[in-house]
């Protein structure tokens, strides 16, 4: 029996060796090839672009409700307008991206500079959502960014652990990253808009089944304490902040606790979720949750009138 | 706790070391039932209690069926008591629910009034695998097959033996029991066998059934908005899933028994180069074809009646192997149609027509017109509901159009499908190319290496639950 545990001792031993070889390699050959990721060129990219090289004067992080209703070349001329100079705004939301992945990048943003103005798109069942899978699609970053490295460690031991292979950390992105590179998009400011609307808007179907499964309404204690560190560090630091909620059709729920949350830190909230204009008008709608181009551009309009105080 | 969970990867290890560090089977079996009941109570605690209830059920009219073994009708009793009470906890947490339903759409039907509300429970894990390797025990023990087990510890195990406990294989008892009794120390071959068979398990569900899944589901949970060219190629891809999923669970529960030393039965081998159905179901799901065999088939007659008779049992065994799987007509209707495949099948080779498959298109034709067979059955198996089955057909059939392309899956997917089926196709014909098991040893290291690499870098590890827990 001592030979065989002698023998098998060996064999792990050897055989974890040259898997931490493979996995260091394989580390060594991503991280190049992430260097090489375009700024504009899908979720992959623009996520790489809002962690390590963006630094417009304006900022709009959010989801996908971020990236379609906010007309960044709209919101660009009423600021240039207002400001009297030429502002560099990017839109900076990312579809798929929650509470997590967000507060993550507006943390990132201002430990690399100082923007004039973030706005941050979000609305209050965000933050009950516990999925943290957004989060760990930024996990290449583990060794590139402190900030990073702490959402995913503040995930659990599981992460903590995990984390440490780069196999793990680019589980599933080879092939996303090679055909990023491979198909580079021309710059642009990252609006995305949505075209269509739902034709059984009017008739105020809205099924999420996103939402209608999530188990809770309770804040989900990971996705708020992030939200709030962002909320507590941009007011501290004084970098004008405003959380915006943007519309959507015919809503069920609020944003009163958010609306709380906001208020505590001193942050700007302007809460469009519930406005009467937008029920009115089920056509500004791709579906229940999303504005259409049309919308985005009506929303855009709007925003900017109410965002001139905190300018 | 799941196999392809991280908690998993922590208690597994944990559990070896801890068993191989105790001196002997008196402390190691104890310290294993604890484990398996550890390992059972992390997805329902309260759940244990059926487990528990079941084993002291079978374990005392076992002894009792044995000590009354010369009193036909008492023995008889005891064996009509531990099936029934078993039988009585599944068609309770697994069935109540589904004849409810239907007698209440079977009398509503006839504008007749059904009030009996449903239960709210959830099905416990592995419910039907327990209770039919207890209930085998039982008749094993009436059959006089084997004697009952006296130890209640080692039959505690038996029942619920961690690597097999959820989704099988289902163990016989003269298999396994003879082995808790028996001392494992350490040995080198079983622990790299065991992890070679638990890696490759892990490869087939991580980085193929889950990643197949992912397009499986979004065909599947939206029919309406897929056309039947993307239909098929789901009903195709899901007989790989399917296969991966559990065929893969097997493997990693296998494996896992090995280590420890213990071997259990073989559930399945290489079951899509089947020529026929009747050799499908004895390369798929062994385990549980076998105890339908055993304790369902022959106890009808099995083929020693007349031939319409044995048809019928046939038939009837496949029906009911169907309701095992899940409590919803469309299972039943996969039974049925099974059922009808290897009748019509029996039928053929007798009057019509027996093919000796001797040349190799023969073969070659045979095997794609049986996976043809069940890619069409498994319609019924995979379809949310009985409905929705009939909609996929009719969808196939009438509604051509461009294929819905999930790159991501199509990538990873294909690729670890095409290894898959190399690896298989490699140890059905006996190729001799090893890698894992190659006579080089840099050559089983490097391949047993990169095959983990390639598990953490492009499994799902998002991927849910197997899909046979349901069952």
């Amino acid at each position: 029996m001592k030979k065989d545990i002698t023998r098998l001792v060996k064999t792990l031993l050897i055989a974890i060796v040259m898997l931490i070889a493979v996995d260091i390699t394989v580390g060594k050959v991503s991280d190049r090839l992430m260097d090489k990721l375009p700024d504009f060129s899908g979720d992959l990219a623009k996520d790489n672009y809002r962690l390590r090289r963006l630094e417009t004067d304006v900022v709009i992080i959010g989801s996908s409700r971020g990236s379609g209703h906010y007309v960044t070349s709209l919101l660009s001329d009423s600021l240039d307008a207002y400001y009297g100079k030429n502002l560099s705004i990017y839109n900076a939301s990312i579809a798929g991206k929650r509470v997590n992945s967000n507060s993550c990048a507006a943390e990132v943003l201002i430990a690399r500079y100082r923007p004039q103005l973030v706005i941050y798109d979000i609305f209050e069942k965000m933050i009950c959502d516990p999925r943290v899978d957004d989060i760990e699609f930024s996990a290449p970053y583990y060794w590139k960014d402190t900030i990073v490295r702490r959402y995913l460690d503040d995930i659990g031991l599981r992460e903590r652990i995990l984390m440490k292979s780069s196999l793990y950390r680019y589980n599933g992105k080879l092939f996303r990253i090679a055909s990023t590179i491979a198909n580079p998009e021309a710059p642009n400011d990252g609006y995305e808009p949505n075209f269509g609307h739902h034709s059984d808007l009017a008739k105020n179907v809205d099924n999420d089944e996103e939402e209608i499964s999530m188990p809770t309404e309770e804040l989900d204690s990971y996705v708020l304490k992030h939200f709030e560190d962002v909320l507590r560090k941009y007011s501290s630091e004084k970098i004008p902040l405003v959380i915006v909620c943007s519309p959507r059709f015919c809503p069920k729920d609020n944003n009163k606790r958010l609306a709380a949350i906001c208020d505590q830190y001193g942050v700007p909230f302007l809460d469009f979720y519930d406005t009467p204009y937008f029920n009115e008008h089920p056509e500004l709608f791709r579906d229940g949750k999303h504005m259409n181009d049309d919308g985005a551009h009506v929303f855009s309009a709007m925003l900017i009138e109410r965002l001139k105080p905190y300018l | 706790m799941l196999f392809n969970s991280f908690e998993f990867l922590i208690f597994f290890p944990l559990v070896c070391l801890v068993y191989y560090l105790l001196k002997n089977n008196r402390w190691r079996i104890p310290f294993l039932l604890v484990a398996s009941y550890y390992f059972y109570m992390n997805w329902k605690p309260v759940y244990a209690v059926l487990i528990m209830t079941s084993t002291v059920l079978t374990y005392y009219c076992g002894i009792l069926v044995e000590k009354y073994a010369d009193d036909e009708p008492k023995k008889k009793a005891f064996l009509t008591i531990s099936l029934v009470l078993n039988f009585a906890i599944l068609f309770v947490f697994k069935y109540f629910n589904f004849i409810n339903d239907s007698v209440f759409s079977l009398l509503e039907m006839m504008g007749l009034r059904w009030n009996v509300p449903n239960l709210n429970i959830l099905l416990p894990v592995g419910i039907s695998f327990y209770t039919f390797q207890a209930v085998g025990y039982s008749v094993d023990v009436y059959r006089g097959t084997i004697k009952p087990e006296r130890n209640f510890v080692v039959y505690a195990l038996f029942v619920s033996f961690f690597p097999q406990l959820v989704a099988g294989p289902i163990e016989r008892a003269k298999n396994l029991i003879p082995q808790f009794h028996e001392e494992h120390s350490l040995k080198y071959e079983d622990v790299i066998e065991g992890l070679k068979l638990m890696v490759w398990g892990y490869f087939m569900k991580v980085c193929v059934a889950d990643m197949i899944s992912e397009y499986v589901d979004a065909v599947y949970n939206n029919i309406g908005h897929h056309n039947g060219t993307s239909i098929g190629l789901a009903t195709l891809l899901f007989n790989f899933q399917s296969y991966c999923d559990f065929g893969g669970y097997s493997l990693i529960a296998i494996g896992a028994a090995r280590v420890m030393g213990f071997r259990l039965m073989t559930n399945f081998r290489r079951p899509y180069f089947s020529l026929n159905i009747d050799e499908f179901w004895k390369r798929w799901h062994i385990s549980l074809s076998s105890w339908f065999l055993d304790y369902v088939y022959i106890p009808l007659g099995g083929s020693r009646v007349k031939y319409p008779r044995y048809l019928f049992n046939l038939f009837v065994t496949f029906l009911i192997c169907g309701l095992w799987h899940g409590a919803d007509w469309s299972y039943v209707v996969w039974g049925g149609v099974f059922g009808l495949y290897v009748v019509i099948g029996k039928v053929w080779r007798k009057f019509v027509h027996k093919p000796e498959y001797k040349t190799a298109l023969s073969r070659v034709l045979s095997t794609v017109f049986c996976f043809a067979l069940l890619v069409f059955v498994s319609i019924f198996f995979r379809a949310n509901t009985l409905a929705d089955a009939f909609t996929v057909i009719g969808q196939i059939a009438t509604n051509p159009g461009p294929l819905f392309v999930v790159k991501s899956v199509f990538v990873y997917g294909f690729t670890a499908l095409a290894i898959l089926c190399f690896k298989d196709t490699k140890d059905e014909f006996n190729w001799k190319c090893n890698f894992m098991h190659s006579k080089h040893v840099a050559v089983r290291y490097i391949s047993t290496v990169l095959l983990i690499a390639y598990i953490i870098l492009f499994g799902s590890f998002s991927g849910g639950q197997f899909i046979y827990f349901q069952f």
